[in-house]
C-alpha cells in the first residue's frame, strides 16, 4: 500500500512536470554551444568575405582532420557497399571527396564515421564535420540541425513487384488501398502520411534493410524510397522489383539533399563555398546516369 | 475440582489500559507526521533542487512537454491497442505451451522420452537467443520463404517469436513449482489409489501453479513490455508510434506518454502480485510441507 | 480356510548398503489390529510404505488375500486403493477444502459421482463430528482435527485395510486424544489396521497383536498383554521401559 501511495506521487510529479509552463509546441534544444576559434558565421551563404575558410582556420573536429559521417551498411549508387565510403565510388562519396579536395584535404585526411540515419538529424553536439547519408533538407529538422546548399534534388519513388496489382498504379488515388512501407524518420514516410494517405496505416522500420526485408517476404505491397535507392534494389538487390513510379515534388527547386552540421557550424559556409565550385553534373552523370526515367505519378 | 473462572472484565477502561492506549496512539500520530514532513522535506528539496537547475528548462520541454504530451497521445494510444492484442494472446499461448513443456519434462514415460529431449534442447537454446534475433529469423525470415499456407501478418509472428520465446521461461518456472510441491503430496495421493498422471493433474499440478503465481506474473509483465517489439517488423504499435513523433519534432515527450501507457498496465499488476503471494503464503502456513 | 488379509512373508528392504527390513514376517486376520513399536530407525515406517506398494521390497512377498502383490509386474494403483494409509504429517491437499480432499479419490479413481461423494463424505465427516469444517481448507483447522480428516479422507475409498504411521506424533498432546479416539471407533468396528505408534496405552486396549522391531527386525510378536508388559527380549523390556518413562 504504502509502495502505492509513493509510485502514485512520483506520477504526480511527473504530470505535473508536464502540466506546468505551457511553452512552446514546437521545441528546439538549446544552444548546443559550438566551441569555435572564430567568430561565429553570419547565417547567410553568400561567398562574401567572412571568416576565413582556409584549411588552417576550419572548424573541426578534430584538427588536421575532415570527419565525415555515414551510415553502415552504405549502399549504392551513394557509396560502395562493400569497400564503405572511403573508396570514393558512389556518388556521395564523390561529392564527399570533391568537396574535401576544394577545402584543402587530401584524400588520407578524410576520415569516415559511422551515423546511424535516425541520430544524423537529431539535436545535440556532432562527433562529425559533416553527414552525408541522402538526408533531406526540411524545415523541421533545421531547427535542430544546420544543412549545406543541396547537392541532389530527389525525387520519391514507389518500389513494388513487377508481377503485382500495384504495378499497374498510375495515380495517387490508385495507391489508397496498397499497404506501404518506409522507413521511420524519412521524408518517404512523410511522403507516404501526407500525400498518398493510404487506407491502411504504413509499416514503419527502424532501417531501411529491415523495410526491404519486409518487402522482400511479401508483408507490404510497395515500399517508398528515394529514386536512386529505389533503382537499385530493383535493379540489384531484389529480383522482380521494379521502380513503379517516381513523384516530382511541387516545389520549384523540390526536395533535396544536403550535408548536415551541428547547429550553428560555421564550416557549413565554407562547405558551400567548396560545393560552389565542384562539378556535380559530371558527378551526377558519372555515378546516376543509370537511374532510369520511371513512370512519373504527379502530385498535385 | 472447582472451575477456572474467566477474571470478570470491570466495565469502563482502567487506568493502565487508558494509559496504554494513549502512548500508543501519541507514537503514532508522532511517526505519521515524521513520516509526512520527512517526505515532503526529501522530495521537496529534490524537486526544488531539479527545478532550480540550468539545465532545467530544457529538459522539461523536452522530455516533459504537456502540448507533446497531448499531441502525440492519440496515436500512441491507437498503436497501444496493438501491443495489449498481441501480448494478452501471446500470454495465454505462453501459459498452455509451457505446462505442457514442464509436464514432459517431468514426465517418466518411455514413450514420451523423444518428447522429453526434444523439450529439453528447446528450453536450453530459446534461452540462449536474444528474443529480437529470434523475432528477426521467424518476423522476416519465415515468410521470405514464401511457403505455402505460412501466414504473413506481422501480429501472426511477433505473437509466435513472443511465445517461442517466452515459453522456454515459463516452462522453467513451472517446473521449479512442480518440484517445490513436497514429495509427501504425491505419496498421499498416489496412496489413495490415484495414477501417477491423475496425482499430477489433480494434487501436484494445483499446488504448483499456485505457487508460482508470482513470477508467472513477473514474466508477463516482462512479455507486456517485450509487445514493443512488433515494432521491428513494421507495425505502428505504441513505441513506433512514439518513436515516428520523437523523429519529426525531437521532442521526446512521445516516448514518456508510451512509457506511461506501459506503467498504467504494469504497476496495477504488481501490487496484484503481492497481494496474491500474501494469500497463498497464509494458505499453505498451516499444513503438511 | 481362508488366507490371511494381510500375510508378509521374509520381506528384505535395502537402501544402498543400509539393510532396513530384515527378513521381516507376520501373517494378519481380518479384523485383526496389529500395533507396531520400536525404536526410531527400526524400519517400522518402512514397513508401512513397502505394505502398500509406495517402496518396492528387494526379497520376499507380500500377499492380499492370497495374492502375490509385491510381484514387481503386478500394477499397484488398484492395491492402493485398498489399502488406506495415514500419515504422521497428515498430508493433506491444501489446494482443495476438507470436502475436497475427501472426494477427490472416490470420484477420479472408483468413479463415483460427485454427489454420491459428496454425500458420503458428509457421513463420514458427521459420524466423526466434523461436519461443520467440510468447506474449510486445511490451513483453518487444527492439526487434531487435520489428520481426523485424513483418516476420513482414507476411509472414503472403503479399504479393507488401514495403516497407521505414527498417526499423533506431530499432535499437540491434548489433540492426540481426538484422533485415537477415531482409531477406537475404526478398531471397534472391524477395521483391518496395522499402527505404528508410541501410544502403548492405544495399544493396551485396542491391539490385537503387538509387534515390537528392532533393527529392521521383527523381535517380538504376540498379545498385548504378553509383549507390553512382559516382553521376552532384552531390547525389548529396554525400550518398553524408556518409552514408559518418557
Amino acid at each position: 500500500m504504502k509502495r502505492t501511495i509513493v509510485l502514485l506521487a512520483v506520477l504526480g510529479m511527473v504530470m505535473t512536470a508536464c502540466a506546468t509552463e505551457g511553452g512552446d509546441s514546437t521545441t528546439t534544444t538549446g544552444d548546443s554551444g559550438v566551441t569555435s576559434t572564430e567568430a561565429p558565421a553570419p547565417e547567410t551563404t553568400t561567398t562574401e568575405p567572412g571568416p576565413s575558410c582556409a584549411k588552417e582556420d576550419l572548424n573541426l573536429v578534430t584538427p588536421g582532420q575532415l570527419t565525415i559521417g555515414t551510415d553502415d551498411p552504405s549502399f549504392p549508387p551513394w557509396f560502395d557497399f562493400d569497400g564503405g565510403p572511403s573508396t570514393g565510388t558512389g556518388f556521395e562519396s564523390a561529392v564527399a571527396y570533391a568537396v574535401a579536395e576544394e577545402l584543402g584535404f587530401t584524400a588520407d585526411e578524410v576520415v569516415w564515421t559511422v551515423v546511424p540515419f535516425n541520430n544524423s538529424y537529431a539535436p545535440g553536439e556532432k562527433d562529425f564535420d559533416f553527414d552525408i547519408n541522402q538526408i533531406s533538407i526540411t524545415e523541421e529538422r533545421e531547427q535542430a540541425v544546420d544543412f549545406s546548399d543541396g547537392y541532389y534534388t530527389v525525387n520519391q519513388a514507389l518500389l513494388g513487384f513487377s508481377d503485382s496489382e500495384i504495378a499497374g498504379a498510375t495515380s495517387l488515388d490508385d495507391l489508397k488501398g496498397y499497404v506501404l512501407g518506409a522507413q521511420v524518420g524519412t521524408t518517404s514516410l512523410d511522403f507516404i502520411e501526407e500525400v498518398i494517405q493510404p487506407d491502411a496505416d504504413p509499416l514503419v522500420f527502424d532501417t531501411n534493410a529491415d523495410a526491404k526485408a519486409s518487402f522482400d517476404a511479401g508483408q507490404l505491397d510497395g515500399l517508398i524510397l528515394d529514386l536512386p535507392t529505389a533503382f537499385f534494389v530493383s535493379a540489384v538487390e531484389i529480383e522482380g522489383s521494379a521502380v513503379i513510379a517516381q513523384f516530382p515534388t511541387g516545389d520549384d527547386e523540390g526536395e533535396q539533399f544536403g550535408m548536415l552540421f551541428e547547429d550553428g557550424n560555421p564550416l557549413r559556409d565554407c562547405v558551400n563555398q567548396a560545393l560552389a565550385n565542384v562539378d556535380l553534373d559530371a558527378i551526377q552523370d558519372e555515378w546516376l546516369s543509370d537511374v532510369v526515367d520511371a513512370p512519373i505519378i504527379e502530385t498535385s | 475440582m472447582t472451575e477456572a473462572t474467566t477474571p470478570r472484565r470491570e466495565p469502563g477502561i482502567s487506568p493502565g489500559r487508558a494509559r496504554r492506549l494513549a502512548v500508543h496512539q501519541r507514537q503514532r500520530r508522532r511517526s505519521l507526521a515524521i513520516g509526512a514532513a520527512s517526505t515532503v522535506a526529501v522530495f521537496g528539496t529534490v524537486g526544488l533542487v531539479v527545478a532550480n537547475s540550468p539545465g532545467w528548462p530544457t529538459v522539461r520541454q523536452t522530455f516533459f512537454s504537456w502540448e507533446h504530451l497531448q499531441a502525440s497521445f492519440p496515436e500512441i494510444w491507437s498503436g497501444f491497442g496493438r501491443n495489449v492484442r498481441i501480448f494478452l494472446i501471446a500470454e495465454v499461448l505462453i501459459l498452455v505451451v509451457a505446462l505442457l513443456l514442464a509436464v514432459i519434462r517431468n514426465s517418466r514415460s518411455p514413450f514420451l522420452t523423444p518428447l522429453r529431449i526434444g523439450a529439453t534442447v528447446y528450453v536450453d537454446v530459446v534461452r540462449g537467443i536474444p528474443t529480437i534475433i529470434l523475432l528477426y529469423l521467424l518476423g522476416f525470415g519465415v515468410p521470405a520463404l514464401r511457403l505455402q499456407g505460412v501466414p504473413n501478418s506481422q501480429e501472426f509472428w511477433a505473437i509466435v517469436t513472443l511465445v517461442v520465446s517466452y515459453s522456454a521461461y515459463v516452462a522453467e518456472v513451472y517446473r521449479a513449482g512442480i518440484e517445490s510441491v513436497h514429495e509427501s503430496q504425491r505419496s498421499a495421493a498416489r496412496s489413495l489409489g490415484l495414477r501417477s498422471a491423475q496425482s499430477m493433474q489433480y494434487v501436484v499440478l494445483p499446488q504448483a501453479v499456485r505457487r508460482v503465481v508470482p513470477p508467472l506474473l513477473n514474466d508477463f509483465v516482462a512479455l507486456q513490455k517485450d509487445s514493443a517489439l512488433l515494432a521491428l517488423l513494421g507495425v505502428q504499435e505504441a513505441f513506433r508510434e512514439s518513436q515516428i513523433y520523437v523523429a519529426r519534432t525531437f521532442n521526446f515527450t512521445a516516448y514518456l506518454a508510451a512509457a506511461l501507457l506501459f506503467l498504467i498496465l504494469t504497476i496495477p499488476l504488481a501490487r496484484f502480485t503481492d497481494y496474491l503471494i500474501r494469500r497463498e503464503q497464509k494458505r499453505t502456513a498451516g499444513t503438511s510441507l | 480356510m481362508s488366507p490371511p488379509l494381510l500375510s508378509v512373508d521374509g520381506i528384505w528392504k535395502e537402501f544402498g548398503e543400509l539393510v532396513v527390513l530384515k527378513d521381516v514376517s507376520f501373517d494378519l486376520e481380518r479384523h485383526q489390529v496389529l500395533t507396531v513399536v520400536g525404536p526410531s530407525g527400526s524400519g517400522k515406517s518402512t514397513l508401512l510404505r513397502c505394505l502398500n506398494l509406495l517402496e518396492p521390497i528387494d526379497d520376499g512377498q507380500i500377499r492380499l488375500e492370497g495374492v502375490d502383490i509385491s510381484d514387481p509386474e503386478f500394477d499397484p494403483d488398484p492395491v492402493r486403493r485398498r489399502i488406506g494409509i495415514v500419515f504422521q504429517s497428515f498430508n493433506l491437499f491444501p489446494h482443495l477444502s476438507v470436502l475436497g480432499n475427501i472426494t477427490l479419490a472416490p470420484r477420479k479413481v472408483l468413479r463415483i459421482s460427485r454427489p454420491a461423494a459428496e454425500e458420503q463424505a458428509r457421513a463420514l465427516l458427521s459420524r466423526f463430528d466434523l461436519i461443520d469444517k467440510i468447506d474449510e481448507y486445511p490451513d483453518r483447522i487444527s492439526g487434531g482435527q487435520q489428520q481426523r480428516v485424513a483418516i476420513i479422507r482414507a476411509l472414503a475409498m472403503s479399504p479393507d485395510l488401514m495403516l497407521f504411521d505414527e498417526p499423533t506424533s506431530a499432535l499437540d498432546p491434548e489433540l492426540v486424544g481426538e484422533v485415537l479416539d477415531v482409531m477406537r471407533v475404526l478398531a471397534a468396528e472391524g477395521m483391518t489396521m496395522v499402527v505404528v505408534s508410541h501410544e502403548l496405552a492405544f495399544a493396551r486396549e485396542a491391539a490385537d497383536r503387538v509387534i515390537f522391531m528392532d533393527a529392521g527386525m521383527v523381535v517380538e510378536d504376540g498379545p498385548p498383554g504378553q509383549v507390553l508388559e512382559d516382553p521376552q527380549t532384552d531390547r525389548a523390556r529396554r525400550f518398553l521401559r524408556l518409552v514408559q518413562e518418557g
